[in-house]
């Protein structure tokens, strides 16, 4: 669906995006994951044909230019800005964004009702987007950009200034469009949110894609082992304990199996004050490819 | 085209919603155009409450100097006299609201009571017809304060009685029984006038003795070609050059607020090109244009007589300068990246413009240095168009120039501001 390769774009010196390659077929949500100025939506803008690649192909639907009409009929994108007129009400904004995709008449007028529903506005389609809080804003941009179908649709860091509220109702409207089979790439700082909803995530650091491949396989690859931490007292360090090195009467194992060594330490009757488990994420993944962390 | 339309239309529909933005485009230029009017003299000079009206004395009696000196004590009117021939030229060119002639013997009707003839004649400017009856009825009430002047001077009637039996004495039509019969009337007549109450004609209406003199209307034509009815023929055209460098801001900060909202990158991804981008654009600043100067010029004709005699003239002098206008835009629009360096940068220029092109000060009165540097103003040739149609009396080959320069300042304007903006999108 999406065949993207060694796409390069610079900015005066600065490599915006270094060779880049990456596939994704039809129906995956594919995940780019990077801190800010990691080339995210410098790729997104390549791909809806909005900035032009210094070099490299990009590929939708076997289609090598992005601004071809038909394919931007394909393609839905959430931009980082919102993209909405505030002097509008949400009513009218989709019914603007949806006559520039052609939609008329009887159609026009239930996609516009569906979007509305769909991202939770249909009681306020009557106000000006200027009332709005800033998640119901975030959400009145993404109902414009899938106002029109698309097959492909881009998130480019979706949730940024979103209340929790908001932030879940996105999740729940991508969740729901990833079930009826769309291609979506998002683009995220928010390691969590590229666990929770992406099939495949390409780490991207300054440019460059370091790892590309399932969130399980990632963290299998890059995140290290995960980490069991049981706290004790004093009193409660016994000679059966003593194998295991002890710290400021905390016991911390660094393991692949943490349940193992869980069952192993109940065996021992000491009754801990707490065991944790510290699984390997995508933050450490980062941290392990980088030397930085994700939001530094 | 639907696309264009489509964006024209949101365009419109943001521009109506910003009240602000509405007041600068609409209501100051307006209140720009009735400030200067009034201060360069309004409708000719004179007091806007009186009616400027020429008027000839043909019968040139003591009587018609009467009736001339109770007809200027009025207040609302501005009586001048004059010949004939210049009455009916102030009035065709728009100087005075209507002219009055006095015709020879109006004196003596008056004096029988015959309104069997019409001895006055009234000529109305045509676009200021409004004003017909009010003189009409300000020549009845004097007439009638004249009859009613005669019977409060009862010698006065008495000489033009014995006037009336010397007449009867000399004349060769009538029998001398007629004339017995006419003698013994006017003779009881002037018995009845020597004994009359005076005080009572002064407390009647007179209205229902006399139905006052027959007025003959006179139909003017118009000619004013290269001379303004008044200052609003001056003030309106400029306003209107105000109302279009109004909206030429007011779209020039649209698109840059379009790039820095993130709009412009949705329109970008959209199905559409980008010349239907800007197109509908410029297509919403065009008819903004239009629609503004339009409904100043209704405004200007219907209240102060401003001239729309050359429909055809004056479209084609309003479609060039709206041109040219959204070719500045466009150019106006790429000149900085936010919308204060665009929304400061193009005020700067177009109010520089707008000085020297005869926005501020009328182009006739500039000295000719200024006039010279006038050429450089978009403004100058948009005031020359529109004035041309109005009042200058342009031919259509007269009218070239100034649209010649226009349209093609639009079209390269356009072409830079289209250019610049397509390197910066990359």
């Amino acid at each position: 669906m999406i065949v993207i390769e060694n796409l390069q774009k610079s900015f005066g010196d600065i490599k915006a995006v270094d060779n880049l390659s990456f596939n994704i077929p039809k129906g995956e949500t594919f995940g780019l994951l990077g801190p800010n100025g990691a080339g995210k939506t410098t790729t997104i803008n390549m791909i809806v044909g909005i900035l032009k690649p210094d070099s490299g192909t990009i590929k939708l639907n076997g289609e090598t230019d992005p601004t071809q009409k038909e394919i931007r009929r394909q393609i839905g994108n959430t931009p980082q800005a919102l993209a909405i007129y505030e002097d509008l009400t949400a009513e009218e904004n989709l019914l603007f964004f949806g006559k520039l995709y052609n939609l008329k008449g009887t159609k026009l007028k239930e996609r516009v009702k569906y979007c509305l529903d769909l991202v939770g506005l249909t009681n306020r389609k009557d106000d000006f987007a200027k009332t709005y809080s800033g998640g119901m804003k975030r959400r009145l941009n993404l109902a414009a950009a899938i106002i029109h179908e698309p097959q492909i649709i881009l998130f480019d860091e979706p949730t940024v200034g979103v209340d929790p509220q908001s932030r879940n109702f996105i999740f729940e409207n991508i969740e729901k469009m990833k079930s009826e089979g769309k291609t979506i790439i998002y683009t995220t700082h928010y390691m969590e949110e590229a666990e929770r909803l992406c099939d495949r995530v390409a780490i991207v650091d300054q440019g460059k894609i370091l790892d590309l491949d399932s969130v399980d396989n990632l963290i299998k690859s890059h995140g290290g082992k995960s980490v069991v931490t049981a706290k004790l007292t004093a009193s409660q360090i016994t000679d059966e304990l003593q194998k295991y090195e002890i710290n400021n009467n905390k016991i911390v194992i660094e393991t692949d199996k943490p349940i193992d060594i869980i069952t192993e330490l109940t065996k021992l009757n000491t009754n801990f004050q707490s065991i944790h488990i510290n699984r390997p994420d995508l933050e450490k993944v980062f941290l392990n490819l980088t030397g930085r962390r994700l939001r530094d | 085209m639907r696309p264009i339309i489509t964006l024209a239309l949101k365009d419109i529909k943001l521009l109506l919603r910003d009240k602000a933005g509405l007041f600068w485009i609409i209501g100051f230029p307006l209140l720009m155009a009735l400030l200067f009017g009034a201060i360069f003299g309004g409708s000719g000079g004179g007091s806007v409450s009186s009616v400027e009206i020429a008027i000839v004395d043909e019968d040139n009696t003591d009587y018609s100097q009467q009736f001339i000196e109770k007809l200027s004590a009025s207040e609302m009117l501005e009586v001048t006299t004059t010949t004939s021939d210049s009455a009916i030229a102030f009035v065709r060119k728009g100087k005075k609201t209507a002219f009055i002639k006095i015709n020879k013997g109006f004196a003596d009707a008056q004096s029988r009571f015959n309104n069997d003839e019409s001895y006055i004649e009234l000529g109305v400017d045509p676009s200021k017809r409004f004003t017909s009856e009010l003189i009409n009825g300000m020549l009845i009430k004097t007439s009638f304060e004249m009859i009613m002047g005669q019977f409060s001077n009862p010698q006065t009637m008495i000489g033009n009685i014995d006037e009336q039996i010397q007449t009867i004495d000399t004349s060769s039509n009538l029998s001398s029984d007629e004339k017995k019969i006419y003698k013994r009337f006017f003779s009881g007549l002037e018995n009845f006038v020597g004994g009359f109450d005076s005080s009572f004609m002064q407390n009647q209406s007179g209205g229902s003795i006399m139905d006052g003199p027959k007025i003959k209307k006179v139909e003017v034509t118009q000619d004013r070609i290269g001379d303004p009815r008044n200052a609003y023929e001056i003030t309106f055209p400029a306003a209107i050059l105000w109302a279009l460098i109004g909206c030429t801001s007011a779209f020039a900060v649209s698109i840059v607020t379009e790039k820095t909202k993130g709009t412009y990158t949705r329109l970008r991804i959209a199905p559409i090109s980008r010349t239907q981008i800007l197109a509908g654009k410029g297509l919403a600043c065009f008819i903004t244009i239009i629609s503004v100067s339009t409904l100043l010029l209704i405004l200007g004709h219907l209240v102060f007589g401003i001239r729309l005699d050359n429909i055809a003239l004056l479209s084609i002098a309003l479609f060039a300068s709206a041109f040219c206008f959204v070719g500045l835009m466009m150019f106006i629009s790429v000149i900085g990246k936010t919308e204060q360096a665009v929304g400061g940068a193009g005020m700067a220029i177009m109010l520089i413009m707008y000085m020297t092109g005869g926005g501020m000060i009328p182009l006739f009165v500039m000295p000719s240095w200024m006039i010279t540097v006038s050429n450089f103003s978009f403004v100058k040739w948009g005031i020359v168009s529109l004035e041309g149609a109005i009042w200058r009396g342009y031919s259509m080959s007269e009218m070239m120039l100034p649209v010649a320069v226009l349209v093609t300042s639009g079209i390269i304007l356009f072409t830079i501001g289209v250019t610049i903006l397509t390197k910066r999108d990359g």
